[in-house]
């Protein structure tokens, strides 16, 4: 018996990467929850596209946002790529692998790293290409009846380009709460209810209340991020991403703790 | 070599691995037994860095778990039946595995045929059978070519063809100077496969010794004889202090003498004997006597923490 490779050198970062790689793209889940990203985005926004040019006479052209409008499938297709950031750790915990990936790496916090860095290219290299295609597609279906944008106009570029960031941070962010969680159901759960459920209850609370609280949730920030014009009682699309971010390292500070700290 | 010193664990104020001293060395099988809920389990994820101890440490060749180089490269251990992915293939877990700690692709192909799972390599993990599973555990834990071995219940619900198996491979990597560090509660699986034995009860250290001292030392020698005159030769071998125990109408188990002086005994009343055997003892025997004060051994008090665990 002999390793081919021996080495003397200590595991590296890049060898925990190459690992989490080969994990990422062993797995169905990882094709399945890309592809319903795709199809849930670019089709949705495809269908929002399709119903403003089927009704362009009841269109307020004054307000209308081109840009905007060919985007509004990543409010599910953000839920779809944060499934797989939850997957990417819940599902070890589930299948047990999780004990053969710490008894190959000395450090828990590296291996997170690793798959936070992995799984960061992943995501924001498929949040990009959805949402430019959703943009494109929305401008094609839309063009004739009503206005359209181009990557040129005011703004344009950074909405497309900042949504895709906005979902790949976002899906980093369920990692995260994957980390936290640990049970992909009790993940799940939690990520639609910060995503979706948290803005409606907002709504529920008096107006200056729930105007301060409103601009801090992900779902408005990406809202913002998405026009082209500014909001009323919304923080800047670039505040907003750096809000987001703070989030996000934020509940990685967490999960880095929880995962040193216990029993795996 | 792997050093415990004073290995303690606590879950919710309950001790479930309790001042632990022992090693694991090079060369050897060393038999780690208890009743389930010992703490075996416990003690091994806590040689592999997985569970914190409260107190005391344990060490890999001097070193703590996360202070090792490339840990698959100094040990290796096969802790959970099922720890892969059922839609990633055998070879794909084993490549994932092997990445972490710079081993190349021929030793994956290496072990893969070691274990007997080259022709299902590249199928789902999740299509296998349990024997298959364990095989998948066992190449996962050779990956590293590492000196020191660990396998938790390794023959868990396998085939005897399998438990064969893994008896062979225990032992042939023993003889290529590793160190195998086995725990199970098959008592019999052990006695055949073991040099040294480590035993805990309630996650105290029992025993910590050869594995033939182990067996002579806890279970006194029985001879089964049989005869048509019981009563007779009961009497004269009460005359000589020995112990008995009527097996049925004609047969006694014989404590307390050797086989071959109630033999003479016998003889020399011109009692007929139909059966005389000396009973080897088991290592069964040996444990049964040795855990006899351990409460948590009897099944209605037992607390199942690996049960729990899994």
């Amino acid at each position: 018996m002999s390793i081919t490779t021996t080495t003397d050198r200590r595991q590296s970062f890049g060898d925990l990467l190459s690992s989490e790689w080969v994990k990422i793209r062993s797995v169905r889940s990882t094709v399945i929850t890309l592809l319903v990203t795709a199809v849930l985005t670019i089709g949705i926004s495809s269908l929002g596209a399709f119903a403003i040019a089927a009704n362009k006479h009841h269109v307020n052209l004054l307000a209308f946002d081109p840009t905007s409008r060919s985007l509004s499938g990543v409010l599910l297709g953000q839920l779809a790529l944060g499934v797989l950031g939850i997957l990417v750790f819940t599902a070890e915990v589930a299948t047990g692998t999780i004990s053969a990936t710490f008894t190959a790496a000395s450090s828990r916090s590296k291996v997170l790293l690793a798959k936070v860095v992995m799984f960061a290219i992943v995501a924001i290299i498929v949040a990009e290409i959805v949402s430019f295609a959703s943009f494109f597609a929305g401008q094609a279906i839309l063009s004739g009846a009503t206005p359209t944008a181009s990557l040129g106009g005011t703004n344009v570029l950074r909405a497309v380009a900042g949504t895709g960031v906005y979902m790949a941070l976002l899906a980093l962010f369920a990692l995260g709460l994957g980390v936290i969680v640990r049970h992909t159901a009790g993940a799940i759960t939690t990520f639609v209810a910060i995503v979706l459920v948290l803005p409606l209850l907002v709504t529920a609370l008096p107006t200056s209340l729930s105007n301060d609280i409103n601009k801090f949730l992900p779902f408005t920030i990406g809202r913002t991020l998405m026009s082209v014009h500014s909001q009323p009682n919304t923080f800047s699309a670039w505040a907003g991403l750096g809000i987001l971010a703070i989030y996000t390292v934020a509940i990685f500070l967490i999960a880095n703790w929880r995962l040193t700290s216990r029993d795996a | 070599m792997i050093e415990a010193r004073g290995l303690t664990k606590t879950y919710e104020g309950t001790l479930a691995v309790d001042h632990l001293d022992f090693q694991v060395v090079e060369g050897r099988v060393t038999g780690f037994l208890g009743p389930n809920g010992a703490g075996k389990s416990t003690t091994m994820r806590m040689i592999m860095g997985l569970d914190h101890p409260n107190e005391g440490s344990v060490l890999i060749n001097g070193q703590r778990f996360s202070e090792l180089k490339n840990p698959l490269r100094s040990v290796g251990a096969l802790l959970e039946a099922k720890a892969y992915h059922p839609g990633r293939t055998a070879r794909n877990h084993l490549l994932a595995l092997a990445a972490t700690n710079h081993i190349s692709k021929q030793r994956v192909d290496e072990v893969l045929d070691l274990v007997g799972l080259t022709s299902v390599a590249n199928r789902r993990a999740g299509t296998f059978s349990l024997g298959m599973g364990q095989r998948l555990g066992i190449a996962a834990a050779l990956l590293g070519d590492a000196p020191l071995l660990l396998f938790d219940e390794p023959v868990n619900g396998l085939d005897p063809e399998g438990i064969l198996w893994i008896r062979h491979l225990l032992r042939g990597l023993a003889a290529e100077g590793r160190g195998i560090f086995v725990s199970s509660h098959l008592m019999s699986e052990m006695a055949l496969t073991a040099d040294h034995v480590v035993v805990i009860g309630r996650g105290k250290l029992v025993a910590d010794t050869d594995m033939t001292n182990f067996i002579d030392a806890n279970s006194g020698k029985t001879t089964l004889v049989r005869t048509p005159q019981l009563t007779d030769l009961q009497a004269l071998l009460t005359q000589h202090n020995a112990t008995m125990t009527a097996v049925d109408p004609d047969g006694l188990q014989v404590t307390g003498l050797e086989t071959a002086a109630i033999g003479e005994i016998a003889f020399s009343a011109g009692i007929v004997l139909h059966e005389l055997a000396s009973v080897s003892a088991s290592l069964e025997d040996a444990f049964m006597s040795l855990m006899q004060d351990d409460v948590e051994f009897h099944s209605h008090t037992s607390v199942n923490l690996e049960g729990e665990r899994a």
